[in-house]
């Protein structure tokens, strides 16, 4: 019990269970995906991975706030793609470094996921719709704004591009062939963890999910802290972007359909409690980690005249996972409803006095 | 110790699912392997429309003539939405150990890192079609791995239409001072203008030969919904007396307002782009209850694959190559089902 | 009195290894009220669980009308003639009362239901039991006591033998408690076999023919009604005697330092014009029926509800309280009645609970300093005698009086001047009672002023030095503890408004 360490002490809760499974869990598939296709584990073939892994990886981390609130955020996945299509068309970025103003883009971006997460915020806080409603609108909406600004600037609905090779790359994909995104993901994921579990934004975010009333008559201002979460799910959304463009160089508004649902199915897989109150940082890397090797490892593994399409057997496999990992969630929450009722006199007796 | 079973429960049914996917394929692998030199990797910008699915018979004829296996494999849809999709496809092809070659046309950017990895493996890469997005603009300097390309020639194809639309008319007395012809482009990128410059010059040069000057009216539209059939109103109402339609989604919606009110366009004479069935029962209907379409070129999908391939495996085998550009075939009436026999026509 | 309809004998019961019911005898017979009492976790709700089919018994038999029974869920249970009234109503609020009634057995005409015979049907029963109720209305429109008469009559209907009420007056209005009685006797000359749980002494006095007590899932003992005393039964309970007297005089000097000052509040349609004081060092009491209006003055002048009007003024200055955050920041605090709702995180650790309101004092440099927050946890925690296996239990782990005293820690870690506790004992056991009245007195001791809100007589004026008792929404009177006695609040509190 002399545990000081608040971040291994979360950790060690009751999602560490959890935790080791994922990385068992890893272990195996990467395991197995090895022993199917050799070329699973070359050096190629993880910098692709972590090309995928990393815009949701941060998409994740971003929403986890968010979820930890008791909340949700669908929006995440258009304010994304949005933010970069908006940024490339007022920069004019083409496939050349030399077209329009490339580092410019980097601060529209990052302030179009900060507004659009503050809107979500202010709609879910102050207008008091639920996550579900305001996060769907917003989805909506950075699509069709961000999409309706680009056409008008670029006069054109074609793709907007950007240089498929540079110093964004180097900066956030491809340093040489080191996947430095990795680097990006494990300083941010440090970041995450701290503001989390060490700082009072994390504090009063997990109070609020756990039972925002309670948080409220406890003097907490519960609306700027629902605000400042959606604002970090927005934000991240926005870093997200970045990594996804120097990945995905050309790009249009219905790019990375459904990010969203992959980032969030990486939230609940590692363990942040569905309804708030409690948060696993680490697990959401973890659970995005896992979606990432499952998917390309299953694209390894077919061969590459398979009818069988691996981006549908990947939809089957996640949503076994999802459903698993919240069934848990239930299962956890169940059984220890039952400790509460009916086992707590015999255990009250045993408790120190 | 109840929530460690259900997670373990979970998660041997994922593994299942994961590892039995995989096994069904690996036989088929084995299958396609077996055909001796190695695999030859086509990536489309499609797979399911009959275009690729024409390229596909082309490309696997041309494998199995020479030894090769051939894979072919394409995105849902050719949007920058499905990048990722194809992206992976082609590190499948990257990772298989089988693979020579590989023949790909990308439907967007982020493909450098494959490309140079396709550089440093010695594998060559066919553009085709399309060929590489943006005009290969993902190629890393000094590993450029593409090796040359196969593709229709637009302005040629154009051309094509315009000798054979131009003799039509002449053999039935139309080709006078200021015959009106009117073209719908069906978009602004290089295949669009490609076709229509092809057909506007190739007639512009016939009718001159004999002395006859032509008037043309060039409608340039965006791939909407809708928009054609504005541009076929706008020819209308400009009076023109033949429309030249540059692919076959300008047909597809041309074919039913032309169908549907036969009066009206009655008198114009049509020439197309493409093949299709909207194509077949137009140019079938031989001018019976609605306005003529005389003819179209089609695209000659299964050469396009039938010669990437070749020009895939002629490189393996050491030969020099160069750039393929292939004509489109003239059909009308007479022998669109000869052509359906040969595979270049297709009903999609 | 009539024949045994029902004598459970020896019933054992485990969970994961925890000995839940340890040989516990039951028996009730026709037409009679049999009281089953304990402190919470006493395993009453267990013992009644393994009547009515939710949990299987490991031990024991269970004689049903001279049948030897073991239902296997509860709608077993129910045909059997048994029917439990649970405090918290399982009905739907949305549907109509006649819809609640017949719910899964619905009269049909031509394939559809017919609403009009079942709400013909609904009116003959409430009749016949002397219930005013329109069967036509949504239940969710009727008072709780009547949704409690609603679900009597159900049980009724469906020719019921053995009654089960759990606490059925907990959150009812006096005369909506006569009410609850004179059915109740009703039923009684039918025949009905009853069991009633409940904490309230006085209800179990004047309804009960015999008492069973329970403790620590044991059985304590049976004894007939009218020949034992309160103190007898509180006694089985917990072994000791514990309500004190009446507190004799105030103990806060009249001119103790008025510290808090509230003008003219008018909150909703619930707070019409109260004013009232409070100084340093006093137990201020708020006496007064349910729906008095006492919670939302609490509420209103916390800012946790939107008040129309009213000053606050604080050590004479007047202050903008419109959020709990202001209120917090003044020294206010606010301990709701419903703990769960609005005062516990209950999957948070004993640490989180107690530091949720003075994080700011452990964060240096925008980093929470964990240690010094646990250690000032425990501190607090340690003085209020909080029993806990650690500072990381989880809050849903501990007993109703021990989590009270984490939110007491909570304040006193926050160094609040003003503690606002709303029903400070409700869902506690009577041991635990009294520590809470014990910090409250500490608590005053120390300079700091409490308000009091409490439906419990007995508690108001054991504690209190003032009183104030509120009737719909209106301040009716203010008693020095001196001359205040049950009559005189009881007086006040119905004094109604004349139109």
């Amino acid at each position: 019990m002399s545990n000081k360490n608040p971040l291994l002490k979360k950790s060690a809760g009751s999602s560490s269970k959890q935790n080791i499974v994922i990385i068992l869990a890893a272990i195996a598939l990467f395991a197995i995906f090895y022993l199917i296709n050799n070329n699973f584990a070359s050096s190629g073939n993880v910098l692709n991975m972590t090309k995928s892994f990393v815009p949701y990886a941060i998409l994740a981390l971003g929403v986890t706030f968010v979820i930890a609130t008791g909340g949700i955020d669908l929006s995440i996945g258009t304010v994304c793609i949005g933010s970069a299509v908006l940024a490339g068309a007022i920069c004019r970025t083409g496939v050349s470094a030399e077209d329009g103003t490339l580092w410019l883009t980097i601060p529209i971006i990052l302030v179009s996921g900060l507004v659009f997460g503050l809107l979500n915020g202010v709609l879910v806080a102050k207008c008091k719709l639920a996550p579900f409603i305001a996060t769907l609108g917003t989805m909506l909406v950075s699509r069709g704004v961000t999409a309706v600004i680009s056409e008008a600037i670029r006069e054109t609905s074609s793709a907007v591009k950007y240089p498929p090779t540079g110093w964004f790359q180097k900066v956030f994909t491809n340093l040489n062939g080191f996947p430095i995104g990795l680097v990006w993901v494990l300083v941010l994921t440090i970041i995450c963890a701290v503001v989390m579990y060490k700082t009072k934004v994390g504090r009063y975010i997990l109070a609020i999910g756990s039972n925002e009333e309670a948080a409220r008559l406890s003097g907490i201002n519960v609306d700027k802290y629902k605000i400042t979460a959606y604002a970090i799910s927005g934000l991240f959304a926005g870093m997200a972007a970045l990594f996804y463009v120097a990945a995905n160089p050309s790009l249009n508004i219905a790019s990375g359909n459904g990010m969203e649902l992959d980032a969030v199915a990486s939230v609940y897989i590692g363990g942040t409690s569905t309804t708030g109150g409690s948060a696993s940082i680490i697990g959401t890397i973890l659970g995005s980690m896992i979606l990432v090797i499952i998917r390309n490892g299953l694209n390894l593994a077919l061969s590459s005249g398979s009818v069988v399409s691996a981006t549908n057997i990947t939809y089957a496999v996640t949503g076994v996972i999802v459903v698993g990992a919240v069934m848990l969630d239930v299962l956890k929450k169940k059984s220890a409803a039952k400790v509460k009722i009916d086992s707590i006199p015999a255990k009250k007796e045993e408790s120190k006095s | 110790m109840k929530k460690l079973i259900a997670l373990l429960l979970v998660l041997v049914m994922a593994v299942s699912l994961v590892a039995c996917a995989p096994a069904a394929n690996n036989d088929n692998n084995k299958d396609d392997a077996s055909a001796g030199k190695g695999t030859i990797a086509v990536i489309a910008k499609g797979e399911t429309h009959a275009f690729w699915q024409a390229v596909k018979a082309g490309a696997e004829a041309a494998g199995k003539e020479a030894g090769y296996a051939v894979t072919f494999r394409g995105p849902t849809a050719e949007s920058e939405e499905y990048v990722n999709s194809q992206r992976e496809m082609v590190q499948t092809a990257l990772n298989n150990p089988d693979t020579k070659a590989i023949v790909l046309a990308t439907i967007g950017l982020g493909f450098t890192d494959e490309l140079t990895s396709a550089f440093d493996k010695g594998l060559p890469v066919v553009e085709f079609d399309s060929g590489l997005y943006s005009g290969g603009a993902d190629i890393t300097e000094g590993k450029d791995p593409t090796i040359g390309s196969v593709a229709t020639d637009n302005k040629k194809a154009g051309g094509v239409v315009a000798e054979n639309f131009y003799a039509y008319l002449k053999a039935n007395g139309k080709a006078v001072n200021g015959f009106k012809v009117g073209i719908i482009q069906h978009d602004s990128t290089a295949t669009g203008i490609d076709r229509a410059a092809g057909f506007k010059e190739g007639i512009e040069a016939a009718a001159k030969a004999d002395g006859v000057t032509l008037e043309i009216n060039l409608q340039v539209k965006a791939n909407n919904a809708g928009e054609y059939k504005l541009g076929l109103t706008a020819l209308k109402d400009w009076g023109a007396q033949a429309i030249f339609m540059t692919n076959e989604g300008v047909v597809n919606e041309v074919f039913p307002e032309v169908s549907d009110n036969a009066d009206t366009y009655k008198d114009i004479l049509f020439c197309g782009f493409d093949a299709g069935t909207n194509q077949y029962d137009w140019i079938k209907d031989a001018g019976k209850t609605y306005a003529l379409l005389v003819g179209s070129v089609a695209q000659d999908s299964y050469n396009i694959g039938y010669e990437a391939v070749k020009l895939a495996i002629s490189k393996l085998d050491g030969k020099d190559v160069a750039d393929v550009g292939i004509g489109g075939q003239w059909y009308t009436a007479d022998n669109i089902d000869a052509l359906k026999d040969q595979n270049i026509f297709y009903m999609g | 009195m009539g024949e045994t309809i029902l004598k459970m004998q020896g019933i054992q019961k485990y969970f994961s290894g925890v000995h839940a019911l340890k040989s516990v005898n039951f028996d009730l017979r026709a037409g009679e009220v049999h009281a089953l009492m304990g402190e919470n976790g006493a395993g009453k709700s267990t013992l009644i669980k393994v009547l009515c089919g939710i949990h299987k018994r490991d031990g024991g038999t269970v004689e049903y009308f001279g049948e030897n029974v073991e239902f296997d869920n509860i709608s077993k249970s129910q045909a059997a003639g048994i029917s439990v009234i649970h405090q918290e109503l399982n009905m739907m609020n949305h549907l109509t009362v006649a819809q609640n009634m017949f719910i899964g057995r619905e009269f049909k005409k031509n394939g559809f239901i017919d609403d009009k015979a079942m709400e013909r049907e609904a009116q003959k029963m409430f009749d016949k039991m002397g219930v005013k109720i329109d069967p036509s209305v949504k239940l969710g429109d009727l008072t709780v006591g009547k949704q409690q008469m609603v679900e009597i009559t159900k049980a009724v209907s469906r020719d019921c033998k053995l009654l089960v009420l759990d606490e059925p007056t907990a959150a009812l209005t006096l005369p909506e408690v006569e009410e609850l009685f004179k059915i109740m006797r009703d039923m009684k000359a039918k025949g009905i076999g009853m069991i009633y749980i409940s904490h309230r002494m006085d209800e179990i006095n004047r309804i009960s023919d015999r008492v069973t007590v329970m403790r620590d899932g044991e059985y304590v003992g049976t004894v007939n009604t009218a020949e034992v005393t309160k103190d007898d039964i509180v006694k089985m309970m917990v072994g000791r005697v514990i309500m004190g007297e009446q507190k004799a005089a105030s103990n806060c000097p009249c001119d103790a330092p008025i510290l808090l000052d509230v003008q003219h509040l008018n909150a909703g349609k619930e707070v019409k014009d109260v004013s009232f004081t409070l100084r340093k060092g006093e137990i201020l009491g708020f006496a007064g029926l349910m729906g008095a209006g006492r919670t939302e003055v609490a509420r209103a002048l916390y800012g946790a509800d939107h008040r129309q009007s009213g000053d606050i003024y604080l050590n004479g200055k007047k202050v903008k309280i419109k959020t709990p955050e202001q209120a917090v920041k003044h020294g206010i605090c606010y301990l709701s009645e419903d703990r769960k709702r609005f005062g516990l995180m209950l999957d948070k650790s004993v640490t989180d609970n107690s530091a949720i309101a003075s994080v700011d004092d452990y964060v240096t440099a925008g980093i929470i300093n964990d240690g010094k927050m646990r250690d000032e946890s425990e501190k607090a925690n340690t003085k209020l005698r909080t029993k806990t296996p650690s500072m990381e239990q989880l809050l849903k782990n501990l007993s109703g009086g021990n989590q009270q005293k984490v939110i007491i820690a909570r304040w006193l870690m926050k160094n609040s001047d003003i503690f606002i506790f709303d029903e400070p004992t409700r869902g506690i056991d009577v041991g635990a009672k009294s520590e809470i009245y014990h910090l409250m007195e500490e608590l005053v001791s120390q300079g700091k002023s409490i308000i009091m809100i409490s439906s419990e007589l007995p508690e108001v004026l054991r504690m209190s030095d003032r009183i104030i008792v509120m009737c719909e929404g209106r301040k009716t009177g203010e008693l020095d503890i001196s001359e205040a006695t049950q009559e005189n609040i009881m007086q006040l509190a119905t004094m109604r408004e004349e139109n």
